[in-house]
């Protein structure tokens, strides 16, 4: 299966329902590319985006079996974070289709 | 000690082969790894060959371990390459091998299963130093180096995993007779031995003991430590 926009991005919200299960935060209102994962208007401090990433990342492989590293040299050197909302993250996905 | 699934690299050989064999005779499901194909023979046993200086190699297994298993409870970080070499006859490319295998190899797969492990909310996490470390070794710059910064992502990452029930501890282990002092001599095994407050060469034993102390249920509030076997002292 190739990864599309539309699947990525029902991977990330199923990984953020759990976080936010887990860490007994408030149910998403709703969810969009425009919902904000890092910075401000989001809830979510650092060490719930790196639970969000490593979640991420097992469920990509879990669903394509192909191994993202998201965060690499390329997410990490970007003036605006890949991680600020989930459209950004969406693409950054897509962009960063490993090889198999 | 309860068992579960565990990887452990560098198993080839040596210590890593020792302790798949020991973990194996506990019950526990062993995922190795080396340079190599396996040396091992046993139901609960998988092997992948592998450089582990290669940053995506190690995440693809460490990830399609958990996939088979759905979880992995521990790892092992025991591969190590040494070398010895006078500090100002050590040429670059010695340095840039050691630390390749001892410290990168060593934080890809500590990465990788910590990211499975605070999703499970339980881990442990051994690395592997020496006893040349806290000994200033002379002859071993390289290798004493890589592992100094072995020591300190051990602590850091037991800092920045404690509140998520995973552990990261270290085992520096005095010379054991492995493949890895093979190439050293007698008289500088006795000097170092002479070093040590109890002066005698490790046993494999003495390595698992620590690593089943590190690995045991009721050591869920031992984490960041650093234990020298032989009496070495920091």
């Amino acid at each position: 299966m190739i990864p599309d926009k539309k699947s990525v991005q029902s991977l990330i919200e199923e990984c953020l329902v759990q976080l936010r299960e887990d860490l007994a935060l408030p149910v998403l209102d709703k969810f969009s590319p425009e919902t904000t994962l890092l910075g401000a208007g989001s809830d979510l401090d650092s060490m719930a985006i790196v639970h969000l990433i490593a979640d991420l990342e097992g469920r990509l492989f879990d669903a394509y079996n192909l191994t993202w590293i998201l965060a690499d040299e390329r997410a990490l050197s970007r003036t605006r974070s890949p991680f600020r909302t989930v459209g950004d993250l969406t693409s950054f996905i897509i962009e960063a289709i490993p090889e198999a | 000690m309860k068992s579960g699934v565990i990887i452990i690299t560098g198993t080839s050989k040596g210590i890593g082969r020792h302790l798949a064999e020991h973990y194996l005779a506990n019950g526990w499901i062993v995922a190795g790894c080396s340079r190599g194909e396996s040396t091992i023979g046993h139901d609960n046993y998988s092997h992948t060959s592998l450089d582990i200086g290669d940053e995506k190699d190690v995440t693809r297994m460490v990830r399609t371990v958990h996939a088979k298993h759905g979880k992995v409870d521990a790892l092992l970080n025991n591969a190590g390459r040494a070398s010895m070499n006078a500090a100002l006859l050590t040429p670059g490319s010695t340095l840039e091998k050691v630390f390749r295998t001892n410290t990168f190899g060593s934080f890809y797969f500590a990465r990788e299963t910590a990211k499975l492990m605070i999703r499970q909310k339980q881990g442990r996490i051994v690395f592997f130093t020496t006893v040349a470390r806290p000994l200033r070794l002379e002859g071993e710059i390289a290798y004493a180096a890589s592992k100094a910064a072995v020591e300190s992502i051990t602590q850091i990452l037991a800092r920045e995993l404690g509140s998520n029930g995973v552990t990261v501890n270290a085992i520096g282990p005095t010379p054991v007779k492995t493949d890895l002092i093979r190439g050293v001599s007698d008289n500088s095994i006795q000097n170092l031995l002479d070093r040590q407050a109890i002066k005698r060469i490790g046993e494999f034993e003495d390595v698992t003991n620590v690593v089943d102390f590190f690995l045991k249920p009721e050591s869920s509030f031992v984490t960041g430590q650093i234990i020298y076997l032989g009496g070495v002292e920091n």
